[in-house]
């Protein structure tokens, strides 16, 4: 029963979901996760499952704490997901939301490269289709973006795996660092899918386009995963820790100013990614124990915050800033678990945030990395502006445009209920979390010290808002689009390569077109010349004849005298 | 007109949102007096300065909402800016 990789159930299960309806449906949907799980926890700590391929020793199952952590939490993640989309009628986004969050949790207990990338390969596959779910037009460009960059950082990591194997003779999944271009691969690879800063940009683009379910579903796994394997392979790599700053920092100031409010949480999934990334580059036990932390945590409250806001979209048809304001009327249930989500988030006391981010906080302190704490001083209180008060203020409060509409179905809010609990019990007893964590924690997040600090920073914060916010000072929310590097490939890339290509178009069509006039006029020149009354077709007189002989017999009798 | 008087709610009146304001700033007056009851244990010098994070808090949040103000200049475009 076991010689099969966890996540197996899920993804394969999936299929059953095509051939089901309604209830049964749904059902299974839910049975599935909780089916996975209970075979997931039949395997020992240390088990190892390896075939031979040709020549090569695949490992397609390997558990160990680190990817335990990843394990549970997508496990947790894809019921709670299929919880919040029972209610759908849509049996291509059950069965792609399964087969996702499956070959998802399969991919963190591979054991080689190339397991890893099948995997990689198959979640980028199964996910485009949340986005196409939509069935919109914006939704299918944006989905094919998403899978042109995808299925690319499953290539350019096919490439790294190929040298690497050449380089060491291994494909062996554990510590890779960047001593090789092989390895730098395989590291852009796992960038491009843990949206480093420029290779971000699939995130904000491709998210709020999804069904408002399954948003919900991405947010969990692609990021997640790619957070995971950048712990394995590059764990102490120093660059990632200034790779992380940068991405706690820069999309504060995208979600500043963005009006759709998913968008909002896709630019808040960047940052709090930076902080994972940090914890990282650090390596130490405390600041991976952090990552591994802040993940579980983040996974839930981050699911929880597109949840309530995938209720809105339901009910009102719109999640931007612009067309909302005072649900909190209409939803107050929601408005409830959103505000739950956002003081998780923001890392208020009691909350998840609080006991998980401060690992990894602690550990760049200890490690002396001043400036870099100090970004994520600046990012906390950033998380606080976009996730803490941006969402919940103009989604649920903010002005009121008399907009009225029914609370989000049972299902939903029982989702968001459930996750909602989670992320205060993480937050009240952190123990529970600190258990399964790949090392030993050691750790006391609630200090006199911590508490005060932590308070005083957001307060702080919230006062400075409520100033700003009495005072008209916030930007106004106006429907607007946002540049950001898609930008180079959605309009500077067209705006020089259609030219280009325009030229090239010009240029191909004008040398068609001469050839085939050059031909036309050759072939006017030959029939010319065999027309009947043509050079060649003509009769010739044998007095001509005679002459032309006596003209050839003359210059030879001259030539050779 | 009078749907809208019905759903009326505590929050709507301009008197308690500043009520509200007034308990939060009371709140903050009474963290930030916290400080200086308590000792810390500063792993940056900076850090260690009283009113350190109440100041960080309120100046980084200022600072964020600031820069939004010159960012949107750059980056902000009419909503079917790509369709176009």
């Amino acid at each position: 029963m076991l010689e099969f990789p966890p996540g197996t159930l899920l993804a394969v299960g999936a299929l059953l979901l095509i051939v089901t309806k309604g209830r049964t449906q749904g059902l299974l949907s839910l049975l599935l996760p909780v089916l996975s799980f209970f075979h997931l926890l039949q395997f020992e700590v240390g088990t190892q499952i390896s075939l031979s391929l040709f020549t090569y020793e695949l490992t397609p199952v390997r558990i160990d704490r680190l990817a335990l952590v990843w394990g549970y939490i997508f496990h947790l993640a894809a019921f709670l997901s299929a919880l919040y989309a029972l209610h759908v009628r849509d049996a291509l986004q059950h069965v792609s939301g399964a087969i996702y969050a499956g070959t998802a949790i399969g991919a963190v207990f591979a054991g080689d490269l190339i397991t890893l990338f099948v995997y990689w390969e198959l979640t980028a596959i199964s996910s485009v289709f949340l986005v196409w779910a939509s069935r919109t037009e914006a939704s299918y460009r944006s989905g094919i973006r998403y899978l042109i960059i995808q299925v690319g950082s499953g290539v350019i990591l096919l490439s790294g795996v190929l040298l690497h194997l050449r380089d060491t003779g291994s494909i062996a999944f554990d510590h890779l660092g960047i001593g090789s271009t092989a390895t730098l691969l395989i590291l852009l690879s796992f960038g491009m899918k843990c949206a480093f800063p420029f290779l971000h940009n699939w995130l904000q683009d491709a998210y709020p386009q999804a069904t408002p379910t399954g948003t919900v579903f991405l947010s969990a796994f692609t990021t997640k995963l790619a957070v995971y394997a950048l712990a394995r392979g590059f764990a102490g790599t120093e660059l990632l820790v200034y790779i992380g700053a940068v991405m706690t920092a820069f999309p504060v100031f995208f979600a500043v100013i963005e009006n759709d409010l998913r968008r909002v949480l896709a630019y808040s999934l960047n940052n709090q990614l930076g902080f994972m990334v940090v914890g990282i580059g650090v390596g130490s036990e405390l600041a991976l124990n952090g990552t591994a932390s802040h993940a579980f945590a983040h996974i839930l409250y981050k699911a929880l915050l597109f949840m309530a806001m995938g209720a809105v979209m339901m009910r009102v048809g719109s999640a931007k800033a612009s067309d909302l304001g005072a649900l909190y009327k209409s939803m107050p249930y929601t408005t409830f678990f959103c505000i739950i989500g956002a003081a998780a988030i923001s890392a208020f006391p009691l909350f998840s945030g609080f006991v998980t981010k401060s690992l990894t906080m602690s550990a760049v302190a200890e490690n002396h990395y001043t400036a870099v704490w100090f970004i994520m001083l600046f990012a906390s209180a950033g998380v606080l502006h976009h996730s803490g008060i941006k969402i919940p203020y103009y989604g649920f409060f903010g002005h009121d445009r008399g907009l009225r509409c029914q609370e989000a179905p049972l299902n939903m809010l029982i989702a968001m209920g459930i996750t909602a609990f989670l992320c205060v019990a993480i937050g009240v007893y952190p123990t529970a979390l600190y258990s399964i964590l790949p090392y030993a924690v050691d750790y006391q997040p609630y200090t006199t010290e911590h508490v005060l600090t932590q308070l005083q920073l957001l307060f702080f914060a919230l006062l400075s808002f409520s100033i700003l916010a009495r005072n008209h000072l916030e930007p106004p929310e106006i429907p607007s689009a946002i540049l950001d590097t898609d930008w180079l490939y959605r309009k500077l890339l067209p705006a020089v390569g259609r030219p280009i290509g325009n030229a090239i178009l010009a240029l191909r069509d004008g040398s068609i077109a001469a050839g085939k006039l050059a031909i036309a006029q050759f072939v006017l020149l030959i029939s010319q010349h065999h027309r009947h009354d043509g050079l060649f077709s003509r009769t010739w007189m044998t007095s001509s004849s005679v002459l032309l002989a006596l003209i050839f017999l003359g210059l030879y009798a001259v030539y050779y005298m | 007109m009078s749907a809208e008087k019905r759903d009326e709610r505590w929050l709507d009146q301009s008197a308690n949102q500043t009520k509200l304001f007034h308990a939060l700033s009371l709140l903050c007056a009474l963290l930030f007096a916290a400080d200086f009851a308590i000792h810390r244990h500063a792993h940056f010098q900076a850090e260690g300065v009283y009113g350190f994070y109440p100041v960080f808090g309120f100046a980084a949040y200022a600072l964020i909402v600031g820069a939004g103000w010159i960012w949107r200049r750059v980056v902000l475009r009419r909503e079917d800016y790509y369709d176009a």
